[in-house]
Order: structure tokens, then C-alpha cells, then sequence
């Protein structure tokens, strides 16, 4: 897939799901694996990128004598996830377009 | 690979970052591989399964701000003492005559060039411009020339419609040398920006 793409999705699945509940980064990794290809080096800048622009904030949690750093989704994040929905909207309409040409042709 | 032996290896491909982004980034990993270890992967396992350290920190790097990238580049992360800044703004000061006229001089001969580049640009036109100015000229005398002497009227005309041909006929290489001058002035503007910054194997 596309990298820019990706980028995107990916940001939006994090946020996603994020708005379930907080998490933390082994989590996010494994929740999201079984749906798309990310490993924890993606998800790391994926999440810096996020805090940056304020869509996530982050707390630290003890946890069996260290600290794991949990984190939450902002009233942004939330209202970025219903961007992501709305746009994608448009993409769906011309995938489903696209695909009908395409099944016509083979006809 | 141990648990410490990854860290300090992402530790020094990070170190040219600020003190801050580095311990962000060491505690993420830090993080991702303790938890490995409680989910049940060995030390070995845990530290193992990432790309190796330097493609993790080149990534970590390419994904800062560039700002902060060129700083952490050109300046060294060990701020300068306090004693050493006053020493540095007091040769600032005192070199002053000395400097100050170098970079003048250097400003003022990057200005010429640009200036020359351009000059050359108008040249170019303005001539193009003036060889249509006269063809059209000649026209419109020649239409004072007809009640006078036809013969010679109609040579203005002609000769008018001939110098308007030529202009619109050069005008077009003119553009396309003006486009060469242009991109020329590019690279020259880039050559300079490149003495600046040391650009290393980042990308």
C-alpha cells in the first residue's frame, strides 16, 4: 500500500482505537495487527505525530516496577477520527464506481 | 542481543538529538521489549525482533521536524557554557571591522550575479520587444506614406510586417533562454544554501 496512505489509515486505526479505551504501545500493536501490517517502530512515530497535534495525550502508569506510558484520545482526536469517516465517504463512492465499470467490463 | 545492548545501540545512533527526544525514544523501546519479556519472549527474542538500531533511529530522525533535524546537525548538542557565549558575542563584537566588510563583500557579489542573470533576461527582451515596436511603427508610418508615394508606403508596410515576424519569431527562444537563465539563478541560490548545510546520509 501506498506509504502516505498507509500513514494515513494508520493514524486514524490508532485513534480508533484509542476511543475505546486508553492503551499503550504493545497493545495498540497487537489490537491493530490482526487488521493491518504495523510493527512497533511504525507505530512509534504514528503516535508522536499524533501527540503533536494534540489529537492524543499521554500519562504514565506504574505497572510491576516500571512505567508504562498509556495513552488517551483528545476531543481532536475524536473529531480527526470523524473527519477520516467523512472523507473517506468520497473514496468509497468512487471505489464502488470503479468497481462496477470493472465488473461491466469483464462482461 | 541483550535488553541493554539494543538500548545503547539506539542511544548512539540517536546521539546528534536533543537529551529529550532521545530518552523518549530509548523509553518506548524500553517499554515494547519489557512487555515482550512478561508476554513470554526471552531477552534475546524481545530485543531481536525489530529492524536493527540504526535503521530504527535513521527513522526516528527523518520523521523530525526538519528545523529541529538542521539545528541538532549544524550546532552541537553540548550548549555552550555561559562563559564560552560571552567570549563568542565578545569576538563577535570586537571582530566586527573585520568581518562585517568580508560578508558585505560576499552579499554584494551574490547580488551582482543575480543582477547580471537578469539584466541578461531584459536584454533579451527589451530586444525582441523593440524589433516589434519598429515593425509596427513602420506599418503605421507607412499609412502616413500613402497619400504621399505609394511605392514607398507599401515597403514600410512590408518591411514593418517584416521586422513584427522577426519579433514574434525570436520572442520564443528569448523565452525559452530566459527560462535557462532562471533556472541557472536556482542553482546557483542552491550551491550557496549547500555551503551551509552539511547534509549527510539522512535521506
Amino acid at each position: 500500500m501506498d506509504a502516505q496512505l498507509k500513514r494515513g489509515l494508520l493514524e486514524a486505526c490508532v485513534l480508533s482505537v484509542l476511543s475505546q479505551s486508553d492503551s499503550y504501545g504493545y497493545k495498540i500493536v497487537k489490537d491493530l495487527s490482526g487488521l493491518v501490517e504495523i510493527s512497533e517502530s511504525t507505530l512509534y512515530p504514528i503516535l508522536k505525530r499524533l501527540e503533536v497535534s494534540e489529537c492524543l495525550t499521554v500519562y504514565a502508569v506504574e505497572h510491576n516496577g516500571r512505567l508504562r506510558k498509556f495513552y488517551s484520545i483528545t476531543e481532536k482526536g475524536r473529531s480527526a477520527i470523524s473527519d477520516f469517516l467523512e472523507n473517506w465517504k468520497d473514496v468509497i463512492t468512487v471505489y464502488d464506481f470503479i468497481r462496477e465499470g470493472w465488473q461491466n467490463d469483464k462482461m | 542481543m541483550t535488553k541493554c545492548e539494543f538500548l545503547e545501540a539506539l542511544r548512539n545512533a540517536l546521539s546528534q538529538l536533543p537529551q529529550s527526544e532521545i530518552e523518549k525514544s530509548v523509553a518506548y523501546y524500553e517499554e515494547i521489549i519489557d512487555d515482550r519479556i512478561e508476554e513470554g519472549m526471552t531477552e534475546e527474542e524481545a530485543a531481536a525482533g525489530f529492524e536493527d538500531a540504526g535503521a530504527i533511529a535513521k527513522q526516528i530522525m527523518l520523521d523530525l521536524p526538519l528545523g529541529v533535524l538542521v539545528k541538532s546537525k549544524v550546532r552541537p548538542q553540548k550548549s555552550p557554557s555561559d562563559g564560552v557565549k560571552w567570549l563568542i558575542t565578545a569576538l563577535l563584537i570586537l571582530g566586527f571591522p573585520v568581518w562585517f566588510p568580508i560578508v558585505l563583500a560576499i552579499a554584494v557579489v551574490i547580488l551582482s550575479v543575480y543582477i547580471v542573470i537578469w539584466s541578461v533576461i531584459a536584454v533579451l527582451f527589451v530586444t525582441v520587444l523593440s524589433i516589434g515596436i519598429s515593425g509596427i511603427a513602420c506599418v503605421i508610418a507607412s499609412l502616413f506614406a500613402f497619400p504621399l508615394n505609394i511605392l514607398t508606403a507599401f515597403a514600410a508596410v512590408g518591411g514593418g510586417l517584416v521586422l513584427v515576424g522577426l519579433a514574434i519569431f525570436a520572442f520564443f527562444p528569448a523565452k525559452h533562454a530566459a527560462k535557462g537563465l532562471i533556472w541557472l539563478t536556482g542553482r546557483f541560490a542552491r550551491g550557496i544554501k549547500s555551503l551551509f548545510i552539511r547534509r549527510e546520509s539522512v535521506i
